[in-house]
């Protein structure tokens, strides 16, 4: 170090002051900072991640509802085969009856119609 | 948490200093030292051990100190650097003690460039090596010399003037 500042170092040094009891103050400051940070950061870090785990459970959730809802292969759209099996299933024989004989009555397709039911079916 | 105790306990005083005398006034060094500890309180669990830790909290003190160099300046309406400017910034401090001699000096270090002022008091103060300082401040070891050079030759015509040294 250049000699000739050297001496004036020390002087420099000793302008400066502090207040009063300022270090043992300080010290309890600083000695606070683990309970002031540990709660804002280091559980902080916790606590803003279940609002989140907690969005995307229900967000998954929630799609994979929908999911099941629209692509469940036992629900077939009603325009399919195995659906009109199944609501033909559903009718009354009376319906067809009362059907088959309005239209043997009415209708244009009698021919075909007699040629497939038998007289018996119409009792 | 006991750690971080010992820490406070051992380097408190020591890295007061060290920041005081890079940002002066002793508001802004309680600011820094505060800061200081809560970053190395933050930085505790991944202090890898490389380096010895007063090394390590010392390079947190010192990159704090230059960053609140650095909002100052920018929050300085009139020019920070000018005689009036840091000689009253100095003597506004109510914890600047020092005589008209030291007020000089500490005015013609304050005023030097950014860079130099920062070379000069790691080097003046702290006597840091140059290849530390090289390594804290990313800057080559020629150009850090420079710099002191030149630091110390206007601090030198400061004392000339104004001290008839």
């Amino acid at each position: 170090m250049n000699e000739d500042l050297k001496k004036y170092k020390e002087d420099l040094e000793k302008g400066l002051k502090v207040p009063e009891d300022y270090f043992s103050k300080k010290k309890k400051s600083l000695l606070a900072i683990p309970e002031m940070e540990g709660s804002d950061t280091k559980s902080g870090k916790l606590i803003p991640l279940w609002p989140k785990v907690l969005a995307w459970s229900f967000s998954a959730a929630a799609i994979i509802s929908v999911s099941i809802f629209l692509l469940n292969p036992k629900e077939k759209p009603s325009g399919s085969w195995d659906g009109i099996e199944a609501s033909l299933n559903e009718i009354d024989k009376e319906h067809i009856e009362d059907y088959l004989i309005n239209e043997y009555i009415y209708g244009t397709d009698e021919g075909l119609l007699l040629s497939e039911v038998e007289f018996e079916d119409l009792n | 948490m006991e750690g971080f105790n010992l820490l406070v306990e051992n380097y408190q005083e020591r890295l007061y200093w060290h920041i005081r005398k890079m940002v002066l006034s002793h508001d802004d060094a309680d600011d820094v030292l505060q800061n200081t500890f809560i970053k190395v309180w933050k930085a505790l669990e991944n202090f890898r051990g490389d380096s010895k830790i007063y090394t390590w909290i010392y390079r947190i003190a010192t990159n704090e100190s230059l960053s609140h160099i650095q909002k100052s300046k920018r929050t300085f309406t009139s020019d920070p650097n000018s005689d009036s400017a840091v000689s009253s910034q100095i003597q506004g401090d109510p914890y600047f003690d020092g005589d008209e001699a030291e007020l000089f000096l500490w005015t013609a270090i304050e005023q030097l460039p950014e860079k130099q002022k920062t070379v000069f008091k790691l080097k003046y103060f702290e006597e840091m090596k140059y290849e530390d300082m090289s390594e804290l401040l990313g800057t080559s070891v020629g150009g850090l010399k420079a710099s002191y050079h030149h630091a110390v030759n206007k601090v030198k015509d400061v004392l000339q003037k104004q001290l008839n040294y």
